[in-house]
């Protein structure tokens, strides 16, 4: 009867002294600490998951000679993109994009082996510009 | 055959200098040291600005002021917005670290955590409440609450005519108590750079 007594008494104490560490309310403690508890007990797993990582909020810095790279590489698309686009149809009469050209472009054909320098390989000629 | 030789001594050397110029070449150099390359906002700028309000945030009459009516207790600051409305990008963390690590050196001021970081803390300690031991688990409803806010602003001027630009930037920073909205001080670092093309 005296043990059955003396456990449950220990037991009781035990309960107490859990649920005051649990529910222990700080006299300085935010009385309105459970509303936060309960908004963020919401959020833990986005609120933590970059714990551990680094997390990269990069920019791009201004280099000189890639702006410049970028600039060639978009100006090349963009030139392949017209040639390849149908508007651009060169009938052998030289490229008016680089050349100026007199009678739209009809008179340029006639004189286009003097306004585009050629080159010749195996005794072909090419133009430099198409 | 002379000829032929001349040409491949010269495409050789022309190759040469190709390489050596196109090789690039780093080099460790003091943070402390000055090196301006485009004109643009870079370390040295952002030192200076870290220095200089700095030195004004310590030594001005609000320090005092609050730890007389406080009883002794320092106070304690959270770090605000900042906003760049300059025309380059400016990271203001750079210079705002050095002065929170100012303020924790001197032991003068408190800081608490802001923003994301404050979630993060936050988010830790709501895992806490279902995953750590009853002794290790750590509260809400108890964290340090800022006496004063420093929020702040970055401003510029670009006067630019042909080859030459005057750049000029100010970087405005003010603390704000948070109680009574009341500001307690401004500081200011203004910052002018010539350019010439």
């Amino acid at each position: 009867m005296k043990r059955s007594l003396f456990f449950t008494i220990a037991m009781f104490g035990l309960a107490v002294t859990a649920s005051a560490q649990q529910g222990s309310f700080d006299p300085d403690q935010n009385p309105r600490a459970r509303e936060s508890a309960g908004k963020y007990s919401r959020m833990i797993d986005s609120l933590t998951s970059d714990q551990g990582a680094t997390v990269q909020n990069t920019y791009k810095a201004y280099d000189w000679y890639e702006a410049r790279d970028t600039r060639r590489q978009e100006r090349r698309a963009r030139n392949a993109a017209f040639y390849n686009s149908g508007y651009y149809q060169n009938y052998g009469y030289g490229n008016s994009l680089f050349y100026p050209s007199f009678g739209g472009g009809y008179y340029n054909g006639f004189g286009n082996s003097f306004f585009a320098p050629t080159f010749r390989i195996g005794g072909r000629s090419h133009r430099f510009y198409h | 055959m002379q000829f032929k030789k001349s040409i491949a001594i010269a495409a050789f050397a022309v190759s040469a200098i190709l390489v050596s110029s196109c090789s690039r070449q780093v080099t460790r150099v003091n943070p402390e040291e000055t090196i301006d390359i485009s004109g643009n906002w870079n370390n040295t700028d952002s030192r200076m600005v870290a220095q200089e309000l700095t030195n004004n945030i310590l030594n001005a009459a609000w320090l005092s002021n609050h730890t007389q009516q406080h009883g002794g207790k320092k106070p304690v600051v959270i770090v605000g917005m900042i906003q760049n409305k300059s025309h380059e990008h400016i990271e203001a963390e750079t210079f705002i670290k050095d002065i929170e690590q100012a303020f924790l050196q001197t032991q003068r001021i408190g800081l608490v955590q802001g923003g994301k970081k404050r979630e993060e803390l936050r988010g830790e300690k709501a895992d806490q409440q279902t995953n750590a031991s009853v002794s290790t688990m750590k509260k809400f409803g108890l964290e340090s609450g800022a006496d004063y806010i420093l929020q702040g602003s970055i401003n510029s001027i670009v006067d630019a005519h042909k080859r030459q630009k005057v750049v000029s930037y100010q970087v405005n920073l003010e603390l704000t108590n948070i109680q009574t909205n009341e500001v307690v001080w401004i500081g200011d670092k203004k910052i002018a750079k010539y350019v010439k093309n």
